[in-house]
Parts: structure tokens; sequence; C-alpha cells
């Protein structure tokens, strides 16, 4: 996919933020927020949303240049998940990126290239066909299983898989929530995002 | 997993009751003398309802912030346990309530993650068949006694009204000989059938009441309130029980155990200008205390953090307030709170009302067993002068009940000066 350009046209969701991955932190982050709310809220209120924004922008920021430097994966988006419609709290966020894909891969194989399949999981994996506005795509669950400390944790994945050999690129939006419960509560929104989320490469 | 606070007859239940996990992987629910026990191989799995789906398949009060579900072989629950049943008192959101209140330790006891739960799944009887609830199970008839009150008034009025539309007051030529006795007998059958399990349940409550709190197993400090200012009574008679394993909470009669820091709970004390906060080693919250009504100045600010420290905990000083509330019972001094939150079966009432509408109903059929014994008819004077007498005696004695509640609560919020001793009447 190199020499290409990738550009997306995020659905309006009310249960995502999207956060800004150039530009000044503080100064976008202090931008997004007042967008959002505008002059409804307190002086307080601003302060404070802005500056876990601009704290998760840093933090998603940091990933995304990690990912590139080390496996030069390319993130494109990151959004934050609301807990509830337009209500700016923190939340897990999830990520949008590309990886290189065999120009003769299967499903499987795109899969394989987003997420260690050897991995151990609690329960299945599940794997569910879906037509999105970028065309079809899997989406994903998975419960990989870490040990923090001695102690067995269980965490979710969700990912959307848009496999495109035709590019030699697989494109995904992945999100990981810590517990099962959480996972669960974000099934919905992901799925919303996942399928009303346009990206192209021109 | 302990109860959440309960008062009158639950509070044995808050003192006693616990669910906890073996070291072979069972779960016990533990009641004060007995004990329940589900075998590892029976819990496979373990799950949330959410707060929709708790209210919708296990009833029950309005609030609901979801319910724990342990689930054996083929995902048939063994047991329910709802959150806000296990809940301590601080009010926080539904994902710290669900480590503060046990159900995380419990799963990881188990060694299994906690996963949503599909309420689709189950059906409300079969939840309701392994719902487990802390404490006296609600006192019979229940909710249909609030019902059962008002038909035995209406009854009685219907015989009365007959009675007295008649020539002479004669029952018998107004509704019917015959309709007349068996309307007041039925009145007085219902007015008894809810009239004697509410006396009872009251006498009990009374009792439980009046016992005092049991000495603890192992050592204990106890922290009793130091206002700034005059306060109710009622609010020198809380206490803050601190021992190792448990942090025992008492206030408005309402008690309340926390786990203490050798049990992985209430750890760290802090103490900030409005408030003490109790919190566990992760900063969750688990209760939090008004300083002007349990520390009002500077020497009993020294004598709690000296005993918090004592018992344990690490106790940190803050300059400023966070922005959690206080506990819900501690908003008002008259313990309004407290007692807006009570369940009817722990004040041995049978229903969530007004106790009063019972001794309507048995005072009112009380009247119409009179009304067709003067109006002549022999075939009813002896069960009708039984079954009156008795709804006059529970009237009484529900009569006598509410005098010496109304008295005790008066005396509980006569306004106290802790510091000049002097006394007045609000």
């Amino acid at each position: 996919m190199s020499g290409n350009t990738f550009t997306f046209v995020p659905a309006d969701l009310d249960r995502w933020l999207l956060l800004p991955l150039t530009g000044d932190v503080d100064h976008e982050a202090a931008a997004l927020v007042f967008d959002r709310v505008g002059h409804a809220a307190s002086e307080d209120f601003l302060e404070m949303t802005t500056a876990w924004v601009a704290g998760t922008t840093r933090i998603a920021r940091r990933d995304a240049d990690r990912l590139l430097s080390g496996s030069h994966v390319p993130t494109f988006a990151a959004w934050v998940l609301l807990p509830g419609p337009r209500l700016l709290l923190p939340g897990p966020v999830a990520f949008l990126r590309a990886g290189p894909l065999a120009a003769d891969a299967t499903d499987d194989d795109a899969l394989g290239a987003v997420v260690d399949l050897s991995a151990e999981l609690h329960g299945e994996l599940e794997v569910e066909g879906v037509d999105t506005a970028s065309g079809p795509a899997l989406l994903v669950r998975r419960r990989p299983v870490r040990d923090l400390d001695g102690v067995r944790a269980v965490e979710e994945h969700r990912l959307a898989i848009w496999p495109r050999p035709d590019l030699e690129a697989v494109v995904s939006l992945t999100l990981y929530v810590v517990d099962l419960v959480e996972g669960g509560a974000a099934a919905e929104p992901f799925r919303e995002l996942a399928t009303g989320l346009r990206w192209d490469v021109t | 997993m302990r109860p959440s606070q309960r008062r009158g007859l639950g509070a044995e239940a808050a003192r006693h009751e616990h669910v906890r996990v073996l070291p072979d992987g069972a779960v016990e629910l533990v009641a004060r003398g007995s004990s329940r026990r589900l075998d590892s191989a029976e819990v496979r799995r373990a799950v949330l309802l959410d707060p929709q789906g708790s209210r919708r398949l296990l009833g029950g009060d309005a609030h609901h912030a979801g319910a724990l579900l342990l689930l054996g072989p083929n995902d048939v629950p063994r047991l329910a346990l709802q959150l806000l049943e296990w809940a301590p008192p601080a009010p926080v959101d539904v994902v710290t309530l669900r480590e503060t209140s046990g159900v995380e330790a419990v799963c990881r006891g188990l060694g299994v993650p906690l996963e949503p739960a599909d309420a689709g799944q189950w059906d409300a009887a079969t939840l309701r068949g392994v719902l487990h609830s802390p404490g006296p199970a609600p006192r019979w008839p229940g909710r249909p006694g609030w019902w059962l009150s008002w038909a035995a008034v209406l009854l009685a009025i219907v015989v009365l009204l007959g009675a007295s539309a008649s020539p002479g007051g004669r029952v018998d030529q107004a509704v019917g000989d015959a309709s007349g006795g068996v309307l007041a007998l039925l009145a007085a059958l219902l007015a008894i059938a809810v009239g004697v399990p509410t006396v009872l349940g009251l006498v009990a409550a009374a009792r439980a009441r009046r016992s005092p709190p049991e000495a603890a197993a192992g050592p204990e400090l106890v922290v009793v309130p130091s206002p700034a200012g005059p306060v109710p009574r009622q609010v020198l008679e809380h206490e803050l029980r601190l021992g190792p394993d448990a942090l025992q909470l008492r206030r408005f009669e309402a008690v309340v155990v926390l786990p203490g820091p050798l049990a992985g709970g209430v750890a760290v004390a802090v103490l900030e200008p409005g408030a003490v906060r109790l919190r566990d080693t992760h900063g969750l919250l688990y209760s939090s205390l008004r300083t002007d009504v349990w520390c009002g100045d500077q020497a009993s600010r020294v004598v709690l953090r000296d005993k918090l420290a004592a018992a344990g905990l690490e106790v940190l000083e803050s300059p400023v307030d966070a922005l959690d509330s206080v506990d819900h019972d501690e908003l008002t001094l008259d313990g309004s709170n407290t007692r807006l939150i009570a369940r009817p079966a722990d004040s041995g009432r049978p229903f969530d009302g007004p106790v009063q509408v019972v001794a309507v109903a048995t005072g009112a059929a009380a009247m119409a067993c009179y009304a067709p014994v003067d109006s002549g008819a022999d075939w009813q004077l002896v069960p009708a002068v039984a079954l009156g007498g008795l709804c006059l005696g529970l009237t009484a004695v529900l009569a006598v009940l509410g005098l010496l509640e109304r008295r005790r609560s008066r005396q509980q919020q006569t306004v106290v000066d802790p510091y000049r001793g002097r006394t007045t009447i609000r």
C-alpha cells in the first residue's frame, strides 16, 4: 500500500470521540471539547475534560508511534468509546490501522495478520461476516488470557477486519476492553462504528 | 460478599451473613447457625445481569444495579445475588460496585472471569428460584397485605352503612341478615390475616432493636461520634467498630459490615476537611463519614486518627475534599434517608406502607363484627364476638405499638449538645 493515500470519513456517532492524532495536542484537545460542548459547559468542566482528552490523545499517539517505528504499521485514527451518548468521560480507545497482506491471502490469513491465533483464549473465537460502508468485513470477538502477576486475567478484544489482497493490505479497527462485562457493553457501539466507517485508498 | 446495611430484624443478617469462596473452589453461603454450599463442579461460569434484566427477571425494589449469576453445566443458574443487596454504603458507579460488593473477588476465587449475561436466556421463575437475599424473607402476606387491609375496610364500611341505613340500625334489613354477618366475618378474617403477622413482626423488630450488639470474636476498637455541635440524640448512638477482618458501622440502627484490611477490603482512611473516606488499597470507596459528626474538633480528629491507625488502617490526611458524596445516611441527621431505604421486612411490616392501615382495617372489622350482633342474629353471635374481639385486641396492640414507636422517635430526635449537656426538645 506504499505510495497510496489512506482517507476515511468517520460517521458522526454520539458514542465515539475522534481523537486528534496530528497538531498540537493541547490546542486540538481544547478545540475538540469546545466543539462538542460549546458555551454550555463550565470552565471547570472544560478544563477537566480537555485534560483527559489531551492525556488520552498523548497515549494514543505514543502507541501509534511505537507501532509505526517497531512494525511499520500506520495508525490512521483513534476514537474514545464514551460511556453514554455524547457523555464526555474517558473510556477504551479504538484504533484504525493497516498492515501488509499477501496478494493471494484468504480471510483466515488476514485474521492471522492482525491477531495472534495461537494465543490462549477464554472461550471460542467468534467471527462474523458483515457488510460495511467500506465493503465486506469480518467482525471478530476474542478473549485473550493474560497473566498479571500470577493472576489470570481475561480481556476482550473486538476487531473489524477488511482484508484487501488487491491492495496487499489488511485494514483493521481494534478495541481492547479490560473486562468482559464492559466488552459486552461495547459490542453495539463498536459494530455501529465499524459498519458506518468509510475509508478508501487513493 | 457481605449484605448491605440492614436494621431491625435484618441487622443480624448484616452482622453474620456472607458469601465466600472456599479454597477448594466451593461457594459457601453463611448465615448465623447455618450454611449452604455449592461445590466447585456446580459452578462453571459467573455472569452479570444488567440492571434492566435484573429488574425484569428478579423484581423486588425499583432500584437495581444488576445481579451476579453463578451458572452450572449447560448454563443452568445455581445462584443469583442482587448487587444492591450486597453493596457497601458509599454511592459509587456500577463498575466500582462490582469490586466493592465482592463480586469480582468471588470471580477471582472461582478462577472464572465475570461475563455479561444474556438476559433472554432464562425466565423469571428460574432465576427467582435461585435468588438468595440476605436477611428475613418478606413477611406474609407481603404486598397483597396492603390490598387485604383495604378490602377489609371496604367490607366493614358496607356492613356499617347497611346497619346505619336500616330502620333502627338493623343490618339484616339493609344488607340481609346472612349477608351482613358473612361480610362482617369476612372483613374480620382479612384484617386478622394481615393484623396477626404485622403485630408479631413489629414485636419481633422491637425486641431485635433492644438486643445489645454482640462482642466481636477478635480485638476491636470502637469509634463513636464526636459532633461539632448539637445533634439529634440518635446520632450519638452511631458507632464504628474496627477490627482487622471487618469494620462494623452502625448508624440510625442500621448495621453494615465492611471487609477490613486483612480481608482485602477497607485498608486506608483518608481524613479530608469534610469527610472521612474509607477506601481499599486501590482507592475504591466503601464509606464516607461526615467529619462534623464523627470528629468535630481537632482533639477528636486526633483520637479518630489514632484509633484508625491502631486498627491497622493506613491513615492519610488530605487538605481538600474528594468529589465523592458522603454516604446517603450521612446526608441528614434525622435518619430519614436511612429509614427511606430500609426494607419493610426488617421493621416487621408485611408490606411497604404505613402500618396504620392495618390498624384501621382491624378496627373497622371489629366494628363491623358487632353490627350484626347488634341486629340480633343469634347464629353469628359466637364467631362475631370472637373475631370482633380479636380484631379489637389487634387494634389496641397496634395503637400501643404505634404510640411507643412515636415516643421513641421523639426521644431519638431530641437535640443534644454533647459539650454543654444542655437538652432542648425540637
